[in-house]
């Protein structure tokens, strides 16, 4: 027998050691679960809109890899736009002392940060860390496009090593650097600065401030502190069918206590009260501020076609008065707004009473009316805002409850977010 | 409806175990798998519509247990403090070839995976995928499938020999 047949049964046999059998409470869970959930056909059926996700086939997500941006953004508070892109200056030459260790728990996450020098066009970076290990990349390309690969170790309170271990970047496997770190109380929110290192690259790319991909898929931030923040794949002026880059900043926004980043996508993104992220379901959510990239009128020959209507402009007057003229939608009385420079029009939209039809599989009365996947179902309300983003671009803004008498408290509530929205 | 449910209801009880027992294996945590495999049952019913080649079923539910799988393990890591230790001896008997030693090893160095690398190695190693099967269920190229297992052999293989040497004296992981 091999060394590697012995390594295998081993493998093997601890394998064999967990539990084979589901609980019959776990099949009975779902199996009760399933008389009550409703299949998806459609794909705007639980929301009013549909959120496009990014192709995750781009997305080819890694093993221990992740990005890096270097943002020193600014988390006051301040709606003033932050500094993107810069490093702390270093705080201070310490020596590292104590044993080395594993990195804490808390910092064994993936984390959001700005753009750096390594990374193509203006996209983010993440910045991962394992138990020993770290590795950046560009911010959609956790496999293919890793930089500083290095092994970690804590070394102090609030201290970290890092020793690169493959050539690159004009640094040299073995090269040292040792950082200080901390977090947010939350944990949300992890600020590194630099003490010393070897390796210039690695100096200018890991200090900053990085945001916690906080959803379970890590393709979002999820609950967020106070502070503002940049989206890190959204393309406000990506045109239908263009080919998508991750572009960071591309919608800028600040947030008061108690709200999260539930999606961030090439088309769409999403921003909902704390309290309805997982382990609330998407089809549970109540609120919800999803912002569109380049809308288009949705044609209403057929129910539910993602079709553009045929002869409708798209810009903000003419998809305004297109809305206006769409049966089956209740619209108010187009008004102006204006959002940090940004002009346009706002309205709000309900279904008509009167409105019977639905899309194929829905059992609520449905209505779509604009591309990117807008619709809005029996007793739920949109305040929806065009903006004029200039160059012919234009976003829109949702702001959406599932039940209309919920709608003027969360009114209020949502557009201060939405009135600190700066659209790159 | 009624006969998708029932017929759905089908599948479930037929596949739930294998499910399972690939989550727990990648999670070692059984409330953590449990709460996996829900979550892609669920997910499962409410795409099935989407599915077109009913052949594809496995695939397509494997798939999405191992994305529960990545949820549940980062929803832990993120919002979860403590850590639950699994009893040594699951319900399966235990394996006397596997000593004491070598099972403390390939916990501590398996918890130090990330999860992708931990789901390669069971789909490879448990359920017994080629690297190409596992590159689809993973939706990744068959050269990351292959690196990560690489890197998760090695890994699991390095502290098995680390332990075989006795000078090393460590508490369990908790």
């Amino acid at each position: 027998m091999t060394a590697n047949d012995d390594f295998d049964r081993i493998c093997r046999a601890w394998l064999d050691l967990m539990p084979d059998e589901s609980p019959d409470r776990a099949v009975h869970a779902v199996l009760h679960a399933v008389e009550t959930t409703p299949q998806m056909r459609r794909p705007w059926r639980r929301l009013p809109w549909r959120s496009t996700t990014m192709n995750r086939a781009i997305l080819a997500i890694g093993t221990t890899a992740v990005v890096v941006a270097a943002v020193a953004l600014y988390l006051g508070g301040s709606s003033s736009s932050p500094e993107v892109g810069t490093s702390p200056t270093p705080a201070r030459s310490a020596t590292p002392s104590g044993v080395s260790a594993p990195l804490p728990p808390e910092l064994q996450s993936r984390w959001f940060g700005g753009h750096r020098d390594f990374v193509q066009l203006d996209k983010g970076s993440t910045l991962a860390f394992t138990s020993r290990g770290l590795v950046m990349n560009e911010s959609n390309e956790w496999d293919s496009l890793r930089f500083l690969d290095s092994s970690a170790a804590a070394v102090g309170d609030g201290q970290l090593r890092l020793e690169l271990t493959t050539n690159g970047n004009g640094c040299e496997a073995g090269d040292v650097g040792t950082y200080s770190w901390s977090l947010s109380p939350s944990g949300r929110t992890l600020t590194v600065t630099p003490d010393s290192d070897d390796c210039a690259a690695r100096l200018s790319a890991v200090p900053g401030v990085w945001w916690l991909a906080g959803c379970p898929n890590e393709l979002c931030l999820g609950e967020l502190d106070t502070g503002t923040y940049q989206s890190q794949y959204f393309v406000p002026r990506l045109d239908p069918g263009a080919t998508w880059e991750p572009d960071f900043g591309g919608l800028m926004y600040t947030v008061p206590e108690g709200w999260a980043n539930s999606n961030d996508g090439p088309d769409s993104f999403e921003l909902v009260p704390a309290a309805e992220m997982p382990p609330v379901s998407e089809s549970d959510r109540l609120r919800n501020i999803g912002v569109f990239r380049q809308p288009s009128a949705m044609t209403q020959d057929g129910p539910c076609s993602d079709e553009v209507e045929p002869g409708v402009g798209r810009t903000v007057d003419d998809l305004v008065a297109w809305l206006q003229t769409v049966s089956g939608l209740v619209t108010t009385e187009p008004t102006p707004i204006t959002i940090n420079g940004r002009s346009g029009q706002t309205l709000d939209i309900s279904l008509d009473p009167s409105w019977t039809a639905t899309c194929e599989g829905e059992s609520e009365r449905l209505l779509t009316y604009l591309n990117p996947g807008l619709a809005v179902g029996e007793d739920q309300r949109v305040r929806l805002i065009l903006l004029d983003l200039g160059e012919t671009d234009v976003v829109a803004i949702g702001v959406w409850t599932r039940d209309q008498s919920t709608f003027d408290d969360f009114i209020s509530e949502a557009m201060q977010v939405v009135e600190s929205f700066r659209f790159k | 409806m009624r006969g998708d449910r029932e017929a759905f209801g089908v599948l479930v009880v037929h596949t739930s175990d294998r499910l399972y027992a690939i989550a727990t294996r990648i999670l070692r945590d059984t409330e953590l798998a449990e709460d996996a495999l829900q979550g892609a049952l669920l997910t499962a019913w409410r795409q099935l519509p989407t599915l077109r080649d009913p052949d594809r079923f496995d695939a397509w539910v494997r798939r999405l247990l191992v994305h529960a799988c990545y949820a549940e393990a980062r929803r832990k890591r993120a919002w979860a403090a403590n850590v639950r230790v699994l009893p040594v001896d699951g319900p399966a008997a235990p394996d006397t070839t596997v000593s004491v030693i070598d099972r403390d090893a390939l916990d501590r160095a398996f918890r130090r995976l990330t999860i992708e690398q931990r789901a390669t190695f069971v789909l490879h190693h448990h359920a017994g995928l080629s690297l190409v099967e596992i590159a689809e269920t993973l939706g990744v190229p068959a050269g990351t499938a292959r690196s990560r297992l690489h890197y998760a052999t090695r890994a699991l293989r390095a502290a098995v020999e680390a332990d075989a040497a006795p000078v090393q004296s460590q508490g369990r992981m908790a």
